[in-house]
């Protein structure tokens, strides 16, 4: 089956037509992001950074909520497949993290005069990151695969704690970082044309989510088979 | 000018990780496709059968 997925042609239509999708909507946020999106009173043109910010924020904040559903899923029925999803969400939760943190940094810089502040939002962020690094060490240092797995998805589940302290981290502490001006109760703060931008970027970041994480599910695919045919092989001799 | 280059920075770092990535997972494919076709050719399984993972490293379905 595996190898049907990699070579066969005809089966990965739909995966193509998702990169393609993609490719074509990050085109048309970046044409957005500078040609149409109105320019920011305050912060001037680094605003833009927000149009990447947020998006990895948020698909950072998504991998773990995919991390901690397959992770009770993979204790309660013990499937391989649910591990899997895990694992491949967790590589790109650490990538997406790793972005918000990098374009926060640059963003702070000429807003707020320095690179890093021991802010709530930035610190509860570094912890999300430090998660996931703990996630992919339990993995890598635990001799058996299935224990491993077992003590990942605790952690998967445990660390999904702090999604909520990251997101209420403006409102319980006082910090640099603004407060939420999309996701509120009185509707995102923002002109028609920041929104419209945001919206395709967004959608277009969705997209190359989901087109990396079926190519990295697959990968985990074939590394279980590679790990069974040798494991046959081995038992063979 | 100055906003202007933290700007492209935070473009160029998003696209060139994100680049590197997309290229690893490439690189992961090809490693993975040509293991996999020289332990089938050793274990003498057709392109179109599967040793099923769960079977063979231990797997059970505990349901």
């Amino acid at each position: 089956m595996t190898q049907r997925r990699f070579s066969a042609q005809g089966s990965l239509n739909w995966l193509s037509l998702l990169a393609r999708a993609s490719v074509v909507l990050v085109a048309l946020s970046v044409v957005l992001i500078f040609l149409y999106a109105p320019r920011d009173g305050t912060q001037g043109d680094v605003q833009r950074l927000f149009y990447l910010h947020l998006p990895t924020a948020w698909l950072a904040y998504a991998s773990f909520f995919i991390i901690f559903v397959s992770s009770i899923a993979y204790l309660l029925r013990g499937t391989t497949r649910w591990d899997r999803l895990a694992r491949s969400a967790a590589e790109l939760g650490f990538i997406f993290t790793t972005l918000v943190l990098l374009t926060g940094s640059i963003w702070g810089r000429p807003i707020w005069g320095t690179w890093w502040t021991w802010d709530a939002r930035l610190t509860t962020t570094l912890i999300l990151w430090f998660i996931y690094l703990g996630y992919f060490l339990l993995r890598a240092y635990v001799s058996d695969p299935e224990r491993g797995a077992r003590y990942a998805a605790v952690l998967g589940i445990v660390g999904f704690v702090d999604i909520p302290i990251i997101h209420m981290s403006v409102r319980w502490w006082r910090t640099l970082h603004p407060q939420p001006i999309v996701v509120r109760s009185e509707g995102p703060a923002m002109p028609p044309e920041m929104l419209t931008t945001l919206l395709v970027t967004l959608v277009a970041f969705c997209l190359l989510y989901i087109f990396l994480l079926v190519m990295k599910y697959r990968i985990e695919s074939a590394r279980d088979e590679v790990m069974a045919l040798r494991a046959v092989l081995d038992g063979g001799e | 000018m100055d906003a202007l280059w933290y700007l492209f920075a935070g473009f160029f770092v998003t696209w060139l990780i994100l680049g590197i990535y997309l290229f690893s997972l490439r690189r992961q494919i090809e490693v993975l496709r040509s293991e996999l076709a020289a332990l089938r050719g050793e274990h003498g399984t057709s392109d179109e059968q599967e040793v099923s993972p769960a079977k063979a490293i231990g797997d059970t379905t505990r349901s």
